[in-house]
This record gives structure tokens, C-alpha cells and sequence, in this order.
């Protein structure tokens, strides 16, 4: 079946001109999966009649059954370019084979961080957008995604069948639809590219579009016509392909091509896209759909499409399918798109280097990486762990950027906390095996050059989910992904049965491990969390953990928002707490920080490490700051790079550098676990206005200055009117307009709030966009679907976070319930501590 | 023959961890059976080998200046009856945690009253002076023997007043008079009435109550008996609590705890708490309730041990029996896993004592069992128990929410975990520092196995990876102390000791390590010796103008 061998793959693999590696992304459904398959049965790896059914990159039992993408899977294929095409690549080549690595990902928010990971080892991505549904919110996530990767995008209008079928479109409208797609992807691709990409908007005529249907397994880009009609035009392939976009007419009377839509006497004249492209395929539909049967063997004939005696017997879509997929194969137009549009490794990382490499662009490591040099240095990136056949034991999946890895080689292995010259988060250890990544199944191959995308066995007890693999000593981290989700909704799990814990926690840590976003701890009162991006991750993790990764019967806890304590006004008074020993003073207040600041630095757009002059500009230019405080900033937390901090307003106290340790510890303390409900403090500056210091060393030490410095923190929010802030989801919805009425009525009762509502032209669709609190959140999808017939299907992703209203601390106001909840749940007495705990008086 | 407070520890500024309760004591004798004390006294007395003859001056001998007060001939009231010369003194500590100190005075009175009686009847007393001495304000908890303060007085006994934790001193003879704290008997077999299948533990105050309340209830309530030995060598006596074992427990026993809100309910909350329910009877407030497990937290707090690269050891404790041996069971397991360890001994623990030490990462307290348990978020680092740090260091254990704070116990599960002997020589005077040979690198071994050395474990703190700490401990940095080089910026480097490390963390490092112009002056050796008397300086008489405290 398979027309290829892994031995012609590994000879592929050292010609990094002729690998192209892809991601293929999406909104969830928009048939990525589908497509994929029509491309791998293109290849042989399964039978062309399976495809369009199998989902073939949907490995596991879930995905199957659910008809969603949950984890993304790579695959590797052959391709061999016919070789007069072979000049319409830009890029330097050697021969006409070539190796595509080729990576489905989900479309589901919830598992964006599959898409990323994907990203990174990758150098282009086909972008699927469905006809109908048109852009999504996920579509514009995993674009600006790829293009801050670097990463260049094809498209890929899918579903075209529909549009045909169901709405029956007219070939006019059907032009207008796709313009529009393509129109919305260049907006995004203008507003996230990279100047050094240069211009990476998709064009029909350029043959970086595509338009098709996954399910029929056809697809076509304009340079299948064109190449069908230079000849008969005799113009130029590529001048022909110009002509059959846009406004360019072509009256047949005259046998003139204009870029009027009228003639001379003001006949409108058909637009040359409906008439040289969609015409064919309108009339093959048309034959085929009602029965045509004389016209049908015609057209059939005329565009030299033969039909096997058992398939002559088929009608209607069986036949439809058939006839479109010899007609158009989608395995064909895509692939050559790919192999054609899209950038080789070694074109593609002279440009990724630099955002791709942290250290030097110089040394040895980025200059591999530049030249993608299986010569130089090893520079590998794994992006995420695959589970094996063998429980608890994982692939580590990535990329090769510089070097060749192979079984036995000695490698520096560098967790994502490593720095050069230290060792922490350094092992050095030999590579076990390293294997082909085939969908489901791997093959085993000795070394793996520079440019492709490789799995390897043994590193997976050195690193949790990601990392760097060198050769090199001085070789720096290759970057940390930054992923669009952050893990907001979380369960406390348990073990039924006290004496399953410790396979609970290698459970957790298994499923830390198997998944690129999910997070596993334990909380202060003990509880093991998993923290996911949503309901349907967090769902699925809890599955994994107790079917596969722990195998324990398990307890699930109700979903847990995390709040972010907060201060919505300057402190009423000074705040003053003495030392244990009373011979210390510090006076502080606290006041809020801009929501704009604090998202800066949470983006780590002004963050510690900045030089304090420049942050200290920044601060004052963009956010109204006092350059003599914002100089002043001791430190951000908590964790040290969070959005609260602390500054220094005092005036010539004597031995204040002594103290500051101690003061920027209890800070991180005190912000890590706030007063409230010891939640993370958010968005709060704490201003040290004087301090009386003991002149005797011994009685300033760091144990009297740093529970004090704890409590004025607390004194000082306690008396700002705190508050929390909670986190909420942007909701995107689309569905038809007789379901609004139950998407209205569930966000109603969910707190949620409109914010846009905009039907998308041409089709009946409605798109709304909503806010709703995450508390708020679960369950949503279910009832969402239930009061709307199963038409509506939300997508909801982290956005922001809302300063709810009222002071915490006073009793009877939705927040203080919160709070005294939260309290409870973590074992503390309800009230919240009175301000005379931690507030002394002179 | 008044009474003297050995004051000791500092001024109390700290908060305390322990709960106080507060009780009103009309009449000391019949409050604490003073005739019971005085009468074990009596039989003690002859185990006694080691009294001193009575000296006409007070100062003299061993005794440090503050167990002689002045006061002791200011107080002319109790009749001073004729003594035979060969007298010998019996010097009598009584220690009273700080609540019961108010009637610490009538006590004394009323025990010299009751050693005069003795004496009049009994033969062997005659030659016998008793001379009491107040201790107050212990150097760790209360509700422990504070041998150390009674050495210091040279006490012969000691009498301990008040709420224990019936752990076993090592050294000295020991009697206890508990006292007889109020409870409403009948309130509490109320509150017992819908719990038959009991097991009740009382604390040693109610101890007194216990006989009429099991008259009182249903009989299938059972009661874990507070005994009383007595040593056939010295005479002194000790309390144990006979507890069932969980096996014992049937799924539906609730077990029953009478007592102050104290450590002692905590204990019992992680000891039993997994296997039966729980219920707390407070006599001062008469309330019943069902405590929070803390299992749940300790867990937490284990799971953060587990992390820790430094450890600080906090000794808490200089009388429960084997807390040398703990100690040094707790170096040997920290060393054994290539973690640094610090010990401290710091009196009674507050949270600014500890947070000096912002570079611990954790401590692990060395107290008995009550004491040991300290759940307060107020410290900078978490404070762990032995049986704790011992779980959490060992990454293939199977912990099950058992839980154990005995030091016996305890060092009977480190020795399963370290799979060899415990330290537990007798010899209380020497540290036994067992020196193990640091384990072995495996340098270059090829990943090929699940027990790679290196492989770092998950961390259930932060839900990453962490390296298993390589922490030097000072054997290894002594050995490599000749790398130690002095850069040209005048930065210290060294191989990545522990304390380099933190110290690059810092901003303000002490003094300025930029080299001057000026020339550096040769290392001279120093003085030896403490600020009271250096090596090179001629001896001092003792007990002339020293003062101690
Ligand atoms: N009519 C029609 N349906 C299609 C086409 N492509 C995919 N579908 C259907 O759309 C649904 C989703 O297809 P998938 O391929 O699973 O979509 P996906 O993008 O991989 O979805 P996720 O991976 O979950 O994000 C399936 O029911 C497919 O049968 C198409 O070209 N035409
Ligand atoms: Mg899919």
C-alpha cells in the first residue's frame, strides 16, 4: 500500500532543501483532520477511499468517538513534484522528491497549546478555513500564532461543497464568499506579520489559495486551471493564473480579456474565475446531483476524467465524490502548493534564528541553526511528549535545527530554567533511540539530520514537557514557547481509596508530562489540583489521568476559579506596623495599578530585568507615572515578575539597603498570599513612605524586618477598600439566527454580556460575542446546547480579569461571599483578618 | 525556704504557640494533691545518693546565683524548726507553666508544711532539708520537664505542675501533679450520650473526672488509661497513655478527646484521624466538636519539604529521652540525601527567630510530640515534624496518611527508609555523627535504567521537574576550599556551595568586597575562648561578680 520506504524518507531527510515541515490549523471543525487525510492517502499511508472517514491523525479512542482533535499528530510522506514544475519554486531545490513532515492540530481552544507546540517545529502552516463559517476566533488565534513563530501560512478554503449543495450558491456568490475569506486572512496576516517574512498574504493567483472539500477529497488551486488552459490560451501558466482571479473578464464574442465587468454595450460579461473554474465544477454538480446521465458521460469526457466499469454504476453524491476526486485531487493541489508556497528548513531558519535562539546570534549554535548545518553543533527543540506503548514512558517529539542527533549520542539536555554556565536544569545523558513520528505508529531510523522533525526515546525522565538538546557547551536555550492559553479552571482530584496515592501522584505527574498546558500541584490545605485552559480540557485531563496515567478510581472536585486580590482606592491612612521587638517601623500605603500597566507587565513588556532608567521612561510616557518613583521600583511580585509592586518613597533612611532583602522577600510573600483568601495579589502598588530602623544591627535583622514588612502589606490593602478580581472568558458563538434567542437567554442567567453581534454576509449565520466570568463558565457548552438544539457551539478562551464590586471585607456584598467561600475551602477561619492584626499604632 | 524564680529564655515579647487556659485555684493543696506529691517525695528521697550537706552560706557550691535569691531569709512566717547538723538539703524544682505561676507561692507554702508533717513521722526525713525552688517561664513548652533549667539550679527532683505531654525525661527523678481542673462531668456524658462505641483520651488535667464520668456513661465507652510507673531504681515516676492500636479501632469508633483546645487534639486528628471520627470535648467552653484533619495540610507542608535543598534542624527540646539520637538520626538521613542541614537551638521557636534564617528552606523541629506540630502560616518557612521531613525524603514512599510523632517511633521509620541502624547509642553525651560515604556518582552511567541517579523528580509544589539537590555539605567544601579564588572584581567564587549561592541572590551583602588601593594586612590567628575568659587571659575566680542567665 505504502508507495514509499523509510529508507527513501532517511535519504529524503539529508537534503533539508526538500523538506517542507507544516502545521495544519484551523478553528475547531473547519476539517483539518479530513483534509489531512486526503493528503495522506495522496501519499499511500492509507487507502483513497478511507480518506475523508478514517481521520487517520485521530489516534486515540476519544477523538474517534467525539470527532475532535485532541492532541496534535505528526506524519511524514513522499512527494514527487512533476519535474516541469519544478521551476515555480523560489527556493533552492535538488531533485524533485521531497519529504513533507506534516502536523494536524486541534482546533478547540482548549488546546491551543497543542497548536503551539505544533508551531514550533514547524516552518509553514496550511491554513483550513471552512466556506461558510468563514474566520473564527480560533483562526485568527492560530494565525497570529504562526506568524509570531515565523511561520508562513498557505490557505485552504474547505467545505466548498457545502456551499454548493446546501446553499446552493451561485458561482458569482461563490467568488464573493471567497474573496471575503481570503480578504479577513490577509487582514490578520497584516496586522500579526513579521517584517523580515516579508509579504506573506495569501493570493489566489499567486496559487497560495487553495478551495475545496476535505470530505470529497478534491481541491484545486488556480494553477490546475491555468496549466488546463495555457495551452489553449497559449499564454504563460503563471500569466494565465493573473487572469483567472480578481476582475479580469473574458468576453467570448470578442475573444478578449478585459477588466471590465461589462462589454461594450454594457452586457454584463461572467467573471473569468466562475467562468474558466467554477463552471466546470457547477456543470459536473449540476450533471451528477439531478441526474443527468447523457450530460454527465459528456462533461466527463471533455475533461478527461475515466471512470472504472464498477464506479460507472454510481449516482448522486457517491458519484459526485468519485468523479470530483479524479478530477481535482486534493492530495495533488495541496501538496504542491505545500511543496511549492511553502519555506524548506533551510530557507526558513536563516530568518527563524533569531527569534528562535535566546544566546548569542553568533556562536556556534545560531550559526548551525542559520545554515541548518547537520554538521555543526546539535540544537534540538522537543516541543512535547508522546506517550508510548510502554506506560509512563514518552517520546520526546521535536525538531532537529542544527546538528544530527542519533541513538547514543551524548547530549546536554536543558530544562527550561537552565542558564548557560550553571547546572541547574542540565543533565547530561546519551539518547537512547531516535524514531520516525508516523501518526500512530513509529519507525525506528539511526540519526536524524538537521531540518526534520524526529521523536527520541530516553529523555523523558529529564525533562517534563519541553526543552533544549545541545551538543554544545555553550549552547544558550532555545526559546520557551509562549502559549495563547493559560491554565484558569482547575479541580481538586483525590484518590477513593487512601492507599492508591502514590499512584495518584505518578498519575499527575504523567499527565503533566503528556500534555503541553495542563498543570499538577498540590495547594497550601494539600489538595492535588490539575489546572486546565477549559471545561472540555480539564475534562479530558481527568479522563487521561484516571483511565491511563494514574489507572485509581478517583474523586473530582466542583471547578475552582482563582481570584486575584486587588485594591480599587489609595489607603485611608498611613499604615504602621512595629517589629516583634518594637524598635522597627515601616509606614506604608497602597493604591491601584493601571489595568493597562498591569497587562504590560504580565506580556512582560516592562519587566524586572529592564534597565530601571528605561522602564522607569516607560512608565512615566505610557502610564502617567512619576520618573522619580518609577526609578525607584524595588521589586515586582509576586514570583518576582508579577503585576504588584513595590517602591521606594522614603527620604535618606539610614541603613535601608539592609533591610531590603528582607522587605522584598515578605513583598513576594505577602503578594503570593494575599490578606483576603491568600490568592495572588493583582495589580496593587505598595509605597514604603518612611521607615525607623533600630541603630543596633541585631535588632534589625531580617526576622523583625520581614514579618513586619508582611503585616504593613496587609494593613496597607486592608484599608485601600480591597476587592478581588475574577478571571473571564471571551465567548464566541456562531449559529443560526433562530438559536439566538437561547444563546441570549443562558448568558443572561450566567452574568454574561454581549458585546458584538454581526451576521456574516452571504451566509445565515449569526456570530456573537460575549464576556462571561469563568465562575460562571461551567457547564455552559451543555446548556448552551441544550436551549439552542445543539446549533451552538461557544468557544471560550481566557481574557481578562473584572474587579468585582464592593469591599471585600464588608460583609453581605457578593465579593465578601467569595472571599469567605474561598477561605473555607482552604481550611481558614471565614472572617477575614480585622486590620489591628497587622496595623500597630504609634 | 520562700521561693525563687530561675527566670530562662527571653523576655516575652514572642507570641506563645501554646493555648493558655486559665483556671481558678482556691486551695493549692487540694488543687494539685500537694499530700500525694509530698508523700512520693518522701519515698523518693532515698533513691536521692547525691544530696549536698546543707552550707551555712547559700552562695556557695554549684548552684548558680539565681537559684539563691536573698529572699530566702526575708520570709520569717513559716516556722523554722530545729535541724540536726549532718543535715542534708534536698533542693526541689517545681515547674509551672506560666498560667498556673500565680499559685506557685501558696505551693511552696504549703509544701514545706507538708515535708514538716512528713517529717515528724518519718525517720528517714530527719536529716533532711527540702528546699523548693520556682521554675517558670520554660525554655520550650511547658507541658515538658525543663531538666536543663533544674540542672542549673542543681535540683535533686523535680515536681512539674500543670498540663504534659507525659514524655519521658532523660535524666532526672520526675513527679507530677497534674492538678484538678474543673469539668462538668455530667455535661460531658451528655455530650456523650449518642456516641456508644467511644474511646475517650483525656488530658492528664482531667484526669481526676475520669472514674466518675465512665460511671456516667454507657459501658461500651472505653477510656485510654493514663498509668503510672514508678522506677524501682530512682524512685521517679512517669505517665504513659495506653492507646489502642489502629488495628484495635473498630471503623465505627469515635474517638473521643477531652482537653483545652491544644496540640494534643492535633495530634490525635493526624493519628486516628484517617481510620475513625473524630471529637473534641472542651471543658473550658463546653463545646463538642468535630476538628479539622490537618492531615490534608501536613501533607502539603510534606510535599514542600520534599523540595527543600537546606534544612534547617530546630532543636526544641533538651529533655524529652533520645533527642540527641533524633538529631542526629535527622543529619545522617538530610546528608544521606545530598541536602544541607543547619541546627539551631533557639529556645522557644517564634516566627522572627526564624525568619532570620531566610535561607532555610524548611525546618524541621525536634520536640515532643504536642510541640513538635506547629500549624501557623505566620512562618516565613514552613516548620515540619521528623516523621514528616523522613516521608517526605523518601521518593518511593507510600504514604498513606499514617502518621507517627513518638521519637521512637519515628526512628524506627527512618531506619526502615535509610535501611540500616538508627543512631540510638545510650550514651546521651557524644554526638554520633554516623560519617557515611557520600553515594556514589554514577558519573557516566547510560540512561538506559528508571534509576538514573540524576533524574530529577516532579515536584508536586510547583508541578514542574526539580534536579535532586547536590547541596555540598561542609565536608565537601572544606575539601575544595583550596579552589576558592579571589576574582579580580573581588566576587568570591566557589565551586557552588550552598551559601555562595544564596549569597549571590542577595543585594546587600555586608561589606563592600570591591578591593582598596590599600595594602591588604597579614592573617593573624585570633583568641580562643568565650568573652568571659579568653584563652590568654589570666583565670578568673569563678562565682566572683559572673553572672549567668
Ligand atoms: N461537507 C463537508 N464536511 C466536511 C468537510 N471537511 C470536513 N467535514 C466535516 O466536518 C467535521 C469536522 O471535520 P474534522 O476534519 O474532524 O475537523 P477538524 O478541523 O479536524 O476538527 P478539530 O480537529 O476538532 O478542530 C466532520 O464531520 C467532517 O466530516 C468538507 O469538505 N465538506
Ligand atoms: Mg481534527
Amino acid at each position: 500500500m505504502v508507495n514509499f520506504t523509510i529508507d527513501q524518507i532517511r535519504a529524503l531527510m539529508d537534503k533539508p532543501t526538500n523538506i517542507r515541515n507544516m502545521s495544519v490549523i484551523a478553528h475547531v471543525d473547519h476539517g483539518k483532520s479530513t483534509l489531512t487525510d486526503s493528503l495522506v492517502s495522496k501519499a499511500g499511508i492509507i487507502s483513497t477511499g478511507k480518506a475523508g472517514e478514517a481521520r487517520f491523525t485521530d489516534t486515540r479512542q476519544d477523538e474517534q468517538d467525539r470527532g475532535i482533535t485532541i492532541k496534535s499528530t505528526a506524519i511524514s510522506m513522499y512527494f514527487e513534484l512533476p519535474k516541469e514544475d519544478l521551476g515555480d519554486i523560489a527556493q533552492k531545490t535538488e531533485g524533485s522528491d521531497f519529504l513533507i513532515n506534516l502536523i494536524d492540530s486541534p482546533g478547540h481552544v482548549d488546546f491551543s497549546s497543542e497548536v503551539t507546540a505544533a508551531l514550533r517545529v514547524t516552518d509553514g502552516a496550511l491554513v483550513v478555513v471552512d466556506t461558510i463559517e468563514g474566520v473564527c476566533v480560533q483562526t485568527e488565534t492560530v494565525l497570529r500564532q504562526a506568524l509570531t513563530e515565523r511561520i508562513k501560512p498557505v490557505l485552504v478554503i474547505n467545505k466548498v461543497d457545502r456551499a454548493l449543495l446546501e446553499l446552493q450558491m451561485t458561482k458569482e456568490d461563490l467568488f464573493q464568499n471567497f474573496q471575503r475569506v481570503i480578504e479577513n486572512v490577509n487582514v490578520i496576516i497584516s496586522t500579526y506579520t513579521d517584517k523580515t517574512l516579508g509579504d506573506v498574504q495569501v493570493y489566489p493567483e499567486k496559487g497560495t489559495v487553495a478551495f475545496g472539500s476535505g470530505l470529497h477529497g478534491w481541491a484545486f488551486t488556480l494553477r490546475q486551471f491555468a496549466a488546463r488552459y495555457a495551452k489553449k490560451f497559449g499564454v504563460d501558466k503563471n500569466k494565465m493564473m493573473l487572469k483567472l482571479w480578481g476582475e479580469n473578464y473574458f468576453n467570448p464574442a470578442t475573444k478578449k480579456w478585459t477588466t471590465k465587468g461589462a462589454d461594450a454595450k454594457g452586457k454584463p460579461l461572467e467573471r473569468a474565475f466562475c467562468m474558466f473554474v467554477l463552471d466546470p465544477i457547477f456543470k459536473l454538480f449540476d450533471a451528477i446531483m439531478n441526474f443527468k446521465k447523457d450530460q454527465i458521460s459528456m462533461i466527463l469526457e471533455k475533461l478527461e476524467i475515466p471512470l472504472k466499469s464498477d464506479e460507472k454504476d454510481l449516482e448522486g453524491k457517491a458519484l459526485l465524490k468519485n468523479v470530483m476526486k479524479k478530477f481535482l485531487p486534493a492530495g495533488e493541489a495541496l501538496l504542491e502548493m505545500i511543496v511549492i508556497h511553502l519555506p524548506s528548513p533551510a530557507t526558513a531558519q536563516r530568518y527563524r534564528v533569531d527569534t528562535l535562539y535566546e544566546g548569542p546570534l553568533d556562536d556556534e549554535s545560531a550559526e548551525g541553526i542559520r545554515a541548518c548545518n547537520p554538521n555543526a553543533p546539535l540544537m534540538l527543540y522537543v516541543s512535547k511528549m508522546v506517550p508510548t506503548s510502554d506506560k509512563g514512558r514518552f517520546y520526546a517529539f521535536g525538531r532537529v535545527f542544527s546538528g544530527t542527533v542519533r541513538s547514543g549520542l551524548k547530549v546536554r539536555i536543558q530544562g527550561p530554567n537552565y542558564q548557560p554556565g550553571k547546572k541547574e536544569d542540565l543533565f547530561v545523558k546519551s539518547i537512547q533511540r531516535t524514531v520516525l513520528m508516523m501518526g500512530r505508529y513509529v519507525e525506528a531510523i539511526d540519526d536524524c539530520p538537521a531540518g526534520n522533525i524526529v521523536g527520541l526515546v530516553g529523555v523523558d525522565q529529564f525533562l517534563l514537557k519541553s526543552g533544549t538538546i545541545s551538543t554544545s557547551e555553550t549552547a544558550h536555550n532555545l526559546k520557551v514557547m509562549k502559549f495563547s492559553v493559560s491554565p484558569v479552571v482547575r479541580v481538586a482530584v483525590e484518590v477513593k481509596n487512601a492507599n492508591d496515592l502514590p499512584k495518584l501522584v505518578e498519575g499527575l505527574k504523567r499527565l503533566s508530562k503528556s500534555d503541553p498546558c495542563v498543570q499538577c500541584f498540590t495547594s497550601d490545605s494539600g489538595e492535588h489540583i490539575v489546572a486546565g485552559a477549559g471545561e472540555l480540557h480539564l475534562e479530558i485531563c481527568l479522563k487521561d489521568l484516571e483511565e491511563d496515567h494514574a489507572q485509581v478510581p478517583l474523586k473530582t472536585g466542583d471547578p475552582v476559579v482563582q481570584y486575584r486580590e486587588t485594591v480599587t482606592a489609595q489607603s485611608s491612612m498611613t499604615c504602621l506596623s512595629k517589629s516583634p521587638n518594637k524598635h522597627n517601623r515601616i509606614f506604608m500605603t497602597a493604591e491601584p495599578i493601571s489595568e493597562e500597566l498591569s497587562a504590560d507587565i504580565e506580556s512582560g513588556k516592562i519587566n524586572p530585568r529592564d534597565d530601571f532608567k528605561v522602564r522607569a521612561r516607560m512608565l512615566a510616557e505610557e502610564h502617567g507615572w512619576d520618573v522619580t518613583d518609577a526609578r525607584k521600583i524595588w521589586c515586582f511580585g509576586p514570583d518576582t515578575t508579577g503585576p504588584n509592586l513595590l517602591v521606594d518613597m522614603t527620604k535618606g533612611v539610614q541603613y535601608l539597603n539592609e533591610i531590603k532583602d528582607s522587605c522584598v522577600a515578605a513583598f513576594q510573600w505577602a503578594t503570593k498570599e494575599g490578606v483576603l483568601c491568600e490568592e495572588h495579589m493583582r495589580s496593587i502598588r505598595f509605597n514604603v513612605l518612611d521607615v525607623t530602623l533600630h541603630a543596633d544591627a541585631i535588632h534589625r535583622g531580617g526576622g523583625q524586618i520581614m514579618p513586619t514588612c508582611r503585616r504593613v502589606c496587609y494593613a496597607s490593602v486592608l484599608t485601600a477598600t480591597p476587592t478581588l478580581q475574577e478571571p473571564v472568558f471571551l465567548a464566541e458563538v456562531q449559529c443560526p439566527e433562530s438559536a439566538m434567542g437561547g444563546i441570549y437567554g443562558v448568558l443572561n442567567r450566567r452574568r454574561g454580556h454581549v458585546f458584538a453581534e454581526e451576521q456574516r454576509p452571504g451566509t445565515p449565520l449569526y456570530s456573537v460575542k460575549a464576556y462571561i466570568p469563568v465562575a460562571d463558565s461551567f457547564g455552559f457548552t451543555t446548556d448552551l446546547r441544550a436551549a439552542t438544539g445543539g446549533q451552538a457551539f461557544p468557544q471560550m478562551v481566557f481574557s481578562h480579569w473584572q474587579v468585582m464590586q464592593g469591599d471585600a471585607t464588608q460583609a453581605g456584598t457578593k465579593v465578601n461571599d467569595v472571599v469567605k467561600a474561598t477561605r473555607k475551602r482552604k481550611g481558614l477561619s471565614e472572617e477575614v483578618p480585622a486590620l489591628d492584626r497587622y496595623y500597630d499604632k504609634l | 525556704m520562700s521561693a525563687a524564680i530561675a527566670p530562662t529564655g527571653e523576655a516575652a515579647l514572642v507570641q506563645t504557640i501554646d493555648v493558655p487556659y486559665r483556671v481558678e485555684v482556691a486551695d493549692a493543696a487540694a488543687f494539685f494533691e500537694l499530700a500525694n506529691v509530698a508523700m512520693s517525695l518522701a519515698d523518693l528521697v532515698p533513691h536521692l545518693t547525691t544530696l549536698a550537706p546543707l552550707q551555712s552560706s547559700p552562695n556557695g557550691g554549684s548552684a548558680p546565683d539565681q537559684a539563691t535569691p536573698d529572699s530566702r531569709d526575708g520570709d520569717a512566717s513559716l516556722p523554722q524548726p530545729h535541724l540536726p547538723p549532718d543535715m542534708k538539703e534536698c533542693r526541689v524544682a517545681l515547674q509551672f507553666p506560666d498560667e498556673l505561676l500565680f499559685v506557685s507561692d501558696a505551693v511552696v507554702s504549703d509544701m514545706f508544711r507538708l515535708m514538716d508533717d512528713l517529717r515528724e513521722r518519718c525517720d528517714s526525713l530527719q536529716a533532711i532539708q527540702f528546699d523548693f525552688v520556682i521554675l517558670a517561664d520554660t525554655q520550650y513548652s511547658a507541658c515538658c520537664v525543663d531538666e536543663v533549667a533544674a540542672q542549673h539550679i542543681a535540683a535533686n527532683v523535680l515536681v512539674h505542675f500543670g498540663r504534659s505531654c507525659l514524655s519521658q525525661a532523660s535524666h532526672m527523678p520526675v513527679l507530677f501533679a497534674f492538678g484538678n481542673f474543673p469539668i462538668d462531668v455530667d455535661h460531658v456524658s451528655q455530650s456523650l450520650a449518642n456516641v456508644p462505641n467511644a474511646l475517650v483520651i483525656y488530658d492528664v488535667m482531667y484526669a481526676h473526672a475520669m472514674p466518675t464520668l465512665a460511671a456516667k456513661v454507657a459501658p461500651t465507652v472505653r477510656f485510654a488509661a493514663i498509668e503510672r510507673h514508678v522506677s524501682s531504681t530512682n524512685g521517679s515516676t512517669h505517665y504513659t497513655r495506653n492507646l489502642p492500636t489502629k488495628e484495635d479501632l473498630d471503623a465505627d469508633t469515635t474517638v473521643v478527646v477531652i482537653g483545652p483546645p491544644s496540640p494534643l487534639v492535633s495530634h490525635y486528628s493526624l493519628v486516628f484521624g484517617q481510620h475513625s471520627q473524630l471529637l473534641h470535648y472542651d471543658p473550658l467552653s463546653r463545646e463538642c466538636s468535630r476538628p479539622r484533619s490537618l492531615l490534608m495540610k501536613r501533607y502539603a507542608l510534606m510535599t514542600k519539604a520534599r523540595d527543600a535543598d537546606i534544612i534547617g534542624i530546630v532543636v526544641g527540646t533538651l529533655g524529652v529521652a533520645n533527642y540527641v539520637d533524633m538529631i542526629a538520626n535527622l543529619k545522617k538521613l538530610i546528608k544521606s540525601h545530598g541536602k544541607k542541614y543547619y541546627t539551631f537551638v533557639l529556645g522557644k521557636l517564634n516566627v522572627a527567630k526564624l525568619a532570620n534564617f531566610s535561607e532555610i528552606d524548611i525546618f524541621v523541629l525536634v520536640a515532643c510530640p504536642e510541640s513538635s506540630l506547629i500549624d501557623s502560616k505566620e512562618f516565613y518557612r514552613p516548620v515540619v515534624t521528623p516523621f514528616e521531613l523522613t516521608m517526605a525524603l523518601d521518593m518511593s514512599s507510600s504514604w498513606t496518611g499514617e502518621y507517627r510523632l513518638g521519637f521512637t517511633d519515628v526512628m524506627h521509620q527512618m531506619a526502615e527508609h535509610m535501611g540500616d541502624e538508627p543512631v540510638d547509642g545510650l550514651d546521651q553525651q557524644q554526638t554520633p555523627v554516623a560519617a557515611i560515604s557520600s553515594k556514589p556518582t554514577a558519573a557516566d552511567s547510560d540512561a538506559e535504567s528508571d534509576t538514573d541517579p540524576d533524574q530529577p523528580y516532579f515536584s508536586l509544589v510547583t508541578g514542574t521537574f526539580k534536579s535532586r539537590a547536590k547541596v555540598e555539605n561542609n565536608e565537601t567544601i572544606h575539601a575544595k576550599i583550596q579552589d576558592l579564588a579571589l576574582y579580580k572584581s573581588g566576587q568570591v567564587a566557589l565551586a557552588s556551595p550552598a551559601a555562595a549561592r544564596q549569597l549571590q541572590t542577595r543585594q546587600w551583602r555586608g561589606l563592600e568586597m570591591t578591593p582598596s588601593a590599600e595594602k591588604s594586612l597579614e592573617v593573624v590567628e585570633g583568641r580562643f575562648g568565650t568573652a568571659a575568659g579568653y584563652a590568654d587571659e589570666p583565670e578568673v575566680e569563678t562565682g566572683k561578680g559572673r553572672r549567668g542567665g
